[in-house]
C-alpha cells in the first residue's frame, strides 16, 4: 500500500465518524426509545403495536395506497416510456425536461400545486365549469385516496418513464428485426422479445415507486385527512408530535423500518437479479417517424404530460399574483403576498415570517450543500481509492435511504429531548438532518465521477512534485468541479424543500419555507402560500440555473 | 493531518452562519404568547389585538402560532422544562385536564373576573380564564344548499343528501373536533355515538387536523357544510357584509365551549402576563368575539349588530371535566377505532 | 546521476525480481512483452508503487522509502495526463510552482521549455485542445519543468500513430541530449528502443533477461526470448554449424562456436545472402555456413529488401536480398561473425 493510499484511506475516517454519528446517533435512540421501557428491553411496544388493529390498518391503508399508487404511475409512465424509446418528433426534449421537474420538486409544493390545479375550485375544475358552464365543481379528485394516489401518480410516473425510457432505448433493435425476419408478427415480437427485456426495468422502477410511495407524507398528511387516510409515516409524526409519545411513535418507526428494509432489499435484488446489459455499439435503425394515427397518440400524450406537469406549477404561481376583494368576489391581480411575505405590508404571523423562512432555509441549505459535499466528497475518494471494502463502505453511505426522512426527524426529536437545545441548537439539528437526508444522493452523484476520474492524473501530480494533500487540492478538486456543484446544488436545493423531518423537529418558533408554507397551507391562506411557494420554485430554478451556468464555465 | 481543516472549514462556517438564524427573532425579549392557529391566522383578531396592547403599555409582545388548541397543549407540555411562552390563549374546557395534569399554568385572580358570569368560571382555581365562549355548530353555505334542505338535527346530517358535503375536524387534534365528539355522546349516550361516525364516513369531504383548515377549506367552496361554532356567521356580516354562511341550529342542542388564557408558571414576565390577560378580558373582548366568532365573557360588552346572525341554541350543553378526563382517552380510541375502518 | 535499482515484489501473476544500473546522462530503454512488468518497474522507481524488498539508489541516496512527491523522479504517461482543467501554460507551471519560483521566473521558464519541445506560443491553448503529438510534448515539457533528477517515459508514443512515432522519438532523443537528463523509457516496440537508446534493457516475466547496447542486443541476443523479441531471424540447432561450415583459408574458429551449452545458433535475415548460381563464390576470406539445395518458398517485397522465406532439410530459414531471387532453389552463405548462440 503506497502512500497515497493510506492519505486517502484516512481521509474517510472523519466523514464516517461523522455521518456514523449523524446517521446511526438518531437511529440507535429511536430503536433504544421503541424497546427500552424503565430502564429494561421490551418488545412491548412493538409487539403492541403490530397486534393493534388500528397499526394493522393503517400499515393495510399504507400498502394499499403504495400499491394503486405504483400501478397508477405504470399506467401512465410506460407509454411515455414507449414513446420516448421509439419514435423521435418534436418536444421529445421537451417532454424529457419535463419529466425531470417532480425530482426537484419539494413534496409540500407539490400538495400545494394539486390543490391548486386538481382542487374543487381549482384551476381545472374552474375552466371546466366555464367552459361548460357548470354549477359544481365536476372534478372532485382532491380527497382521500383518489388524491393521493393522483399526487403520487403525478410525483412518480416520471420515475417509470425515464428509467424504462432508458433501459429501451438501450435494447439492441437488431433482435426485433432478427425475430421479424424470422416471421413474428409484430405484435408477437414485442410480447416475446422486446417485453421480456424491459420486464428487469419494469419491476426495478415499480419497486422504487412502491418504495417513494410507502414513505410519502406531506402528501398524505395535507391530502388524507382522517384515520382513515393515514399512513404510518403520518401516524408515526401524529404519535410524536401531536400526541406527544415518542415511545410510541418509535415503536412504529421501527416496524416502518423494517419494511423499509425489505423493500429495499427486495428492490435491490431484483436490480441485481434481473438486470442484464445488453452491448449495443449504435442503433441499428433510425427512430421510427409515426404514422399519422400514432402521431395522433403521442401528441396527445405530450399535451396530457404537459398539463399534469406543468398545470399545477403554473397554478401556484398564477394563484400567488390573484387576491380577492373579499373572500366571496372575483379575484384581481396583486402583488400584495409578496409585499406581506416580504414584510413591506402588515399581515397575519404566518405570513410575517416569510422572510425570515427565507433567509432560515437559504441558510440552511448553503450549510447542508457544503457539509453534504464535503462529507460525500471525502468518502468519495477514499471508497474509489480504496481496493478492500469499497462496497461495504458505499452501502454505508447508501443507508439513511433505507429509512425515511420522518424516521430521521424523529430520531433527531429524540436527540433533541436529550440536549433540549436552544433556537440556534434546533436550527443546528435540523440542518444535520438534511445533511443525513442530502447525504446518499450526493454520494451517488459524486461516487461514480471519482471513479471514472482516472488515477493518472494523481500520478502525473505525485511525480511533479505535489503531495496527495496539493495534489487533492489542485487537481482531483478542480478536476470533480461539475459533479461537485451538481450535487451542492442537488443538496441544496433537497434542504430547500426538505419538509418531513424538519416539521417532526420544529416547534413554533422553526420557520423554514416548507414549514411556513405548510402552516399557510394548514390554515388555508393559499395565496400566500402560492406566493411563498412560488419564492421555493424560483429559489431552486436560480440555484439549479447557476449550478448549470457555473459548470459551463468549467470546461 | 491538514484534511481536517475541510471538517473545521465547515465547523467555522456554520458557527458564523448559524447566529445570522435568529435573525428578526428576538432584539429585545418580547411577551411571548402562544395562541393557536385561529388566533393569529389570516382573519384571527391577534393582529389588531397584539397592535392595541403594544400601543396601550408599550411592551412589545410576539404571537406564536402553535397549532389547533390541543396540539398547542402538547406542544407546551413538550416544552414545560424549556419554557419558550409566557402566556397560552385558547386552552378550552374540554381539554384542561391535561392542562391542570401538567400543572403548567399560574392562578391569576384577575380583577375583571367580577364582571364574567359565575357560570363561565370554568375553573374555581383561576389558573385559566375564560376571555370567550360559544357553541359549537354546522355552518352551511346558503348559496350552494336551499333552505328547505338544511338539516335539523345531527342525525340528519347522515341524509345521503349531504354525501361528501361535510368537512370534520379530527378530535385527537383539535378542540373543536372534540367538541363535535362530546356533543354526539350528550345526543346519542354511549350505545350510540360512534354508530353515527360510522355513518358519517360517507358523509365527510375529509377529515382537518384543525379548525382553520375546515373553515378555510368551506370558504375555498370545497363542501357546503362545516363544523364550526354558531357565531361564525358574524364574522361574515361585520366583515363581509354577507349573510352567506349561517350557522345550523338543531332543538337537540349544542355542545358549548369555552376558552381560556393563562400565563405559564415558568414566565418570568408574570406583571406583563397579567396586562395582557387584563386587556384580554377587557378591551380585546370585542375584536376577539367578532373576528374568533365567539361570544365575550365579560358582560359590560355591547354586542354588535352581527351578533344578530348568530342564532343562540336552545340548549346548551356542557360535560363536568371529571367525566371528560376519566372517558376522553377511551373515546378517543374507539373513536379511532371506527374511523380509520 | 547514477541510479542503481534492486526491486523485489510478488504479485498474483508474476514474481518481479530485478537489479540494474543506469549510467548518468544515459537514456535507457526497457522493453518486453505486455505484462512483463517494465511499467511496474516504472511506477517501483517513481514511488507510485512500493517493492516488497529491495533498494533504489540514486545518486548515493537510497530513495525507496521516500514519498513520491519528494523524489525528485519526473514521469510521462502513456496518456500523457495533462490536466484538463488547466491550459498549457498552467500545465507547465504547476511543477514550477512546487519549486517555489515566481511568478516572472515561471513564464520565462514555461516560455523555455515550450521553445525546447517546439511549441513556442502555445501557451494559452487548451490542453483538452492540443492533437496527439502536442499533448505528448506539453507532458514532457510539464515533465522537465519540475527539475527531476531523472526522467521516466512509460509508453509515451504508443498512442500515435507510425510516422508521427518516428519524428516524436528523434524529438525525445534530441531534447535528452540537450538536457543531458538520465532518462528510462518504457516500449513495447523494439524499434522504437533500438533506434534511440544508449542501453536496453530487455524484461520478461518480471526479470531482466539482457542488459547493452542497442546494437549488442540485436546483434548477439543471449537467449531466444531476445533474439525473437527484437526482431526476426532464423533459429537452428547448434550442431548445424559443423555441418555447413566452410573455412576455404582455415582460419582459427572462435571457442563460442563450439561451445557444447549452446543448442542453438541464431542470425538475423540480412545476415544471410543469396548464391543463386552453385558454382558461384562469394568473395570471402573469413569462415561462413553455407546452406545448399534452400528451397525458395515465399518472396515478400519489402520496399528497401525483398524478404525471403526459404526451407532448408525442414528448417525455415529468412533471408533478405536486394532482388527478388530468380531461382527457387538456391545456398544461402552466413559469415560467423554474424552468429550468436543461446541455450534453449
Amino acid at each position: 500500500m503506497s502512500d497515497y493510499r493510506r492519505f486517502y484511506r484516512q481521509k474517510s475516517i472523519g466523514p464516517l465518524v461523522i455521518l456514523f454519528s449523524l446517521f446511526a446517533l438518531p437511529l440507535a435512540l429511536t430503536i433504544q426509545s421503541g424497546v427500552w421501557e424503565e430502564g429494561s428491553f421490551t418488545l412491548k411496544r412493538i409487539v403492541s403495536a403490530i397486534l393493534d388493529p388500528y397499526t394493522q390498518r393503517i400499515l393495510l391503508f399504507t400498502l394499499k395506497q403504495a400499491f394503486y399508487s405504483t400501478g397508477a404511475a405504470l399506467v401512465i409512465g410506460l407509454p411515455g416510456a414507449y414513446i420516448l424509446a421509439t419514435y423521435s418528433f418534436r418536444g421529445k426534449k421537451l417532454i424529457k425536461a419535463l419529466a425531470t421537474i417532480p425530482f426537484v420538486l419539494p413534496s409540500i409544493l407539490v400538495v400545494l400545486g394539486f390543490v391548486m390545479f386538481f382542487g374543487n375550485s381549482g384551476t381545472l375544475n374552474t375552466v371546466l365549469m366555464k367552459v361548460f358552464d357548470l354549477d359544481d365543481p365536476p372534478l372532485k379528485l382532491l380527497y382521500s385516496l383518489g388524491a393521493i394516489i393522483l399526487a403520487h401518480t403525478f410525483y412518480n410516473f416520471p420515475i417509470v418513464m425515464s428509467i424504462v425510457a432508458t433501459a429501451w432505448e438501450g435494447l439492441d433493435t437488431k433482435l426485433e428485426a432478427a425475430a421479424a425476419t424470422l416471421g413474428s408478427a409484430p405484435r408477437k415480437v414485442f410480447r416475446t422479445i422486446t417485453l421480456p427485456r424491459l420486464i428487469p426495468s419494469i419491476v426495478s422502477a415499480a419497486a422504487l415507486v412502491f418504495l417513494f410511495c410507502f414513505n410519502s407524507f406531506a402528501i398524505i398528511l395535507v391530502l388524507g385527512g382522517g384515520p382513515q387516510f393515514t399512513t404510518l409515516e403520518v401516524e408515526i409524526y401524529r404519535q410524536a408530535r401531536m400526541m406527544g409519545d415518542p415511545s410510541s411513535a418509535s415503536a412504529l418507526a421501527i416496524v416502518s423500518m423494517l419494511i423499509n428494509g425489505i423493500l429495499f432489499l427486495g428492490y435491490a435484488f431484483s436490480q441485481r437479479t434481473l438486470t442484464v446489459t445488453e452491448t449495443v455499439a449504435e442503433r441499428a435503425f433510425e427512430e421510427r417517424k409515426p404514422s399519422p394515427m400514432r402521431t395522433f397518440f403521442i401528441l396527445l400524450y405530450s399535451l396530457f404530460t404537459i398539463i399534469f406537469l406543468l398545470g399545477p406549477i403554473i397554478s401556484v404561481l398564477y394563484r400567488s399574483f390573484s387576491k380577492g376583494a373579499s373572500r366571496a368576489s372575483e379575484t384581481t391581480f396583486s402583488t400584495t403576498w409578496y409585499r406581506q411575505l416580504l414584510g413591506f405590508e402588515q399581515s397575519s404571523s404566518h405570513m410575517g415570517s416569510a422572510l425570515t423562512a427565507l433567509i432560515n432555509s437559504t441558510l440552511i441549505g448553503v450549510a447542508v450543500s457544503i457539509l453534504t459535499v464535503t462529507l460525500a466528497l471525502l468518502l468519495s475518494v477514499s471508497i474509489a481509492r480504496r481496493k478492500k471494502n469499497s462496497s461495504f463502505l458505499e452501502l454505508f453511505g447508501m443507508l439513511p435511504m433505507m429509512t425515511s426522512s420522518v424516521i430521521v426527524g424523529l430520531g433527531y426529536v429524540l436527540i433533541a429531548r436529550l440536549l433540549r437545545p436552544s433556537l440556534f441548537g434546533t436550527y443546528l439539528l435540523i440542518t444535520l438532518a438534511h445533511t443525513v437526508i442530502a447525504f446518499p444522493f450526493a454520494l451517488r452523484t459524486i461516487l461514480p465521477s471519482v471513479r471514472s476520474l482516472p488515477e493518472t492524473y494523481l500520478h502525473a501530480s505525485y511525480t511533479l512534485g505535489s503531495s496527495p494533500q496539493k495534489t487533492f487540492r489542485t487537481v482531483e478538486m478542480p478536476l470533480l468541479r461539475r459533479t461537485l456543484l451538481t450535487a451542492a446544488v442537488f443538496a441544496f436545493a433537497l434542504s430547500l424543500g426538505e419538509f418531513n423531518a424538519t416539521l417532526i423537529l420544529s416547534s413554533s418558533r422553526i420557520v423554514t419555507l416548507p414549514v411556513v408554507m405548510y402552516r399557510l397551507i394548514g390554515s388555508y391562506h393559499f395565496q400566500g402560500a402560492c406566493a411563498l411557494g412560488s419564492i421555493l420554485i424560483i429559489t431552486s430554478g436560480l440555484a439549479f440555473f447557476l449550478g448549470e451556468v457555473a459548470k459551463g464555465d468549467s470546461v | 493531518m491538514k484534511m481536517h481543516r475541510f471538517v473545521l472549514g465547515v465547523c467555522i462556517t456554520l458557527t458564523i452562519a448559524f447566529p445570522l438564524f435568529s435573525m428578526g427573532a428576538q432584539k429585545e425579549q418580547p411577551l411571548t404568547v402562544y395562541a393557536y392557529d385561529s388566533f393569529s391566522g389570516d382573519w384571527g383578531p391577534g393582529k389588531e389585538v397584539v397592535a392595541a396592547f403594544e400601543a396601550k403599555h408599550d411592551i412589545p409582545v410576539k404571537v406564536i402560532s402553535a397549532g389547533d388548541g390541543v396540539e398547542m397543549l402538547t406542544k407546551v407540555i413538550a416544552e414545560q422544562d424549556h419554557p419558550y411562552a409566557d402566556v397560552v390563549i385558547g386552552i378550552s374546557d374540554e381539554m384542561v385536564t391535561r392542562a391542570y395534569r401538567a400543572d403548567l399554568f399560574e392562578p391569576y385572580h384577575s380583577p375583571l373576573l367580577h364582571e364574567i358570569p359565575e357560570f363561565l368560571h370554568f375553573d374555581s382555581e383561576y389558573r385559566l380564564l375564560p376571555f370567550d365562549y360559544g357553541n359549537f355548530a354546522f355552518i352551511i353555505d346558503s348559496e350552494r344548499i336551499p333552505k328547505e334542505d338544511w338539516p335539523t338535527s345531527l342525525e340528519d346530517l347522515t341524509h345521503p343528501r349531504f354525501r361528501k358535503n361535510i368537512i370534520l375536524i379530527d378530535p385527537r387534534t383539535s378542540n373543536v373536533g372534540l367538541g363535535l365528539l362530546l356533543w354526539t355522546i350528550h345526543i346519542f349516550g354511549e350505545e350510540g355515538w360512534l354508530d353515527w361516525w360510522k355513518a358519517m364516513k360517507d358523509q365527510v369531504l375529509t377529515i382537518t387536523d384543525g379548525w382553520s383548515g375546515a373553515y378555510g377549506l368551506f370558504i375555498e367552496g370545497e363542501a357546503p357544510i362545516v363544523l364550526s361554532y354558531t357565531t361564525s356567521p358574524v364574522y361574515h356580516y361585520t366583515y363581509e357584509g354577507s349573510t352567506r354562511y349561517q350557522a345550523l341550529i338543531f332543538d337537540e342542542g349544542h355542545q358549548a365551549t369555552i376558552e381560556g388564557v393563562g400565563m405559564l408558571r415558568s414566565s418570568k414576565r408574570k406583571e406583563e402576563a397579567k396586562l395582557f390577560i387584563d386587556f384580554l378580558l377587557s378591551e380585546a373582548q370585542l375584536p376577539i368575539a367578532l373576528a374568533n366568532s365567539m361570544y365575550p365573557t365579560n358582560m359590560n360588552i355591547a354586542l354588535t349588530e352581527g351578533f344578530a346572525y348568530a342564532p343562540k341554541p336552545g340548549v346548551s350543553l356542557r360535560m363536568e371535566s371529571e367525566v371528560i378526563e376519566k372517558n376522553l382517552d377511551r373515546w378517543l380510541h374507539e373513536w379511532t377505532e371506527v374511523m380509520s375502518r | 546521476m547514477i541510479l542503481q535499482c534492486s526491486l523485489q515484489a510478488t504479485y498474483p501473476d508474476f514474481t518481479l525480481d530485478l537489479a540494474f544500473t543506469v549510467q548518468e546522462g544515459d537514456l535507457v530503454c526497457i522493453i518486453g512483452p505486455s505484462g512483463c512488468g517494465k511499467s511496474t518497474t516504472l511506477s517501483m522507481i517513481a514511488g507510485l508503487i512500493h517493492a516488497e524488498t529491495g533498494s533504489i539508489i540514486l545518486g548515493g541516496e537510497d530513495i525507496s522509502q521516500k514519498e513520491v512527491h519528494k523524489r525528485k523522479i519526473a514521469m510521462v504517461f502513456q496518456d500523457y495526463s495533462l490536466f484538463p482543467h488547466m491550459n498549457v501554460e498552467q500545465n507547465i507551471a504547476y511543477p514550477l510552482k512546487n519549486l517555489k519560483l515566481k511568478k516572472q521566473q515561471r513564464v520565462q521558464a514555461v516560455k523555455e521549455l515550450l521553445e525546447l519541445v517546439n511549441l513556442q506560443g502555445y501557451e494559452k491553448r487548451k490542453s483538452t485542445r492540443l492533437s496527439g503529438g502536442e499533448r505528448q510534448r506539453v507532458a514532457l515539457a510539464r515533465a522537465l519543468a519540475s527539475e527531476p533528477k531523472i526522467l521516466l517515459l512509460d509508453e509515451p508514443l504508443s498512442a500515435l500513430d507510425a510516422k508521427l512515432r518516428t519524428r516524436l522519438r528523434e524529438e525525445i532523443r534530441r531534447i535528452h541530449d540537450e538536457t543531458g537528463i538520465t532518462t528510462i523509457y518504457v516500449t513495447h516496440d523494439q524499434d522504437e528502443a533500438l533506434a534511440i537508446a544508449d542501453q536496453v534493457i530487455v524484461m520478461d516475466q518480471g526479470r531482466i533477461i539482457q542488459q547493452g547496447t542497442p546494437e549488442e542486443i540485436y546483434r548477439t541476443p543471449r537467449t531466444k526470448f531476445v533474439a525473437t523479441f527484437t526482431g526476426e531471424g532464423t533459429i537452428l540447432p547448434a550442431s548445424a554449424f559443423a555441418r555447413t561450415l566452410r573455412n576455404p583459408y582455415h582460419l582459427e574458429i572462435p571457442a563460442k562456436h563450439r561451445d557444447p551449452k549452446n543448442t542453438s545458433l541464431f542470425f538475423r535475415p540480412h545476415a544471410s545472402h543469396i548464391v543463386e548460381n552453385p558454382g558461384e563464390v562469394r568473395l570471402q576470406y573469413l569462415p561462413f555456413l553455407a546452406f545448399d539445395e534452400v528451397r525458395v518458398i515465399r518472396s515478400e517485397f519489402q520496399g528497401t529488401h525483398w524478404r525471403n522465406s526459404c526451407l532448408w532439410n525442414e528448417h525455415e530459414l529468412l533471408c533478405h536480398s536486394e532482388r527478388k531471387p530468380k531461382k527457387e532453389i538456391v545456398s544461402l552463405h552466413v559469415d560467423i561473425t554474424d552468429l550468436s548462440y543461446f541455450e534453449e
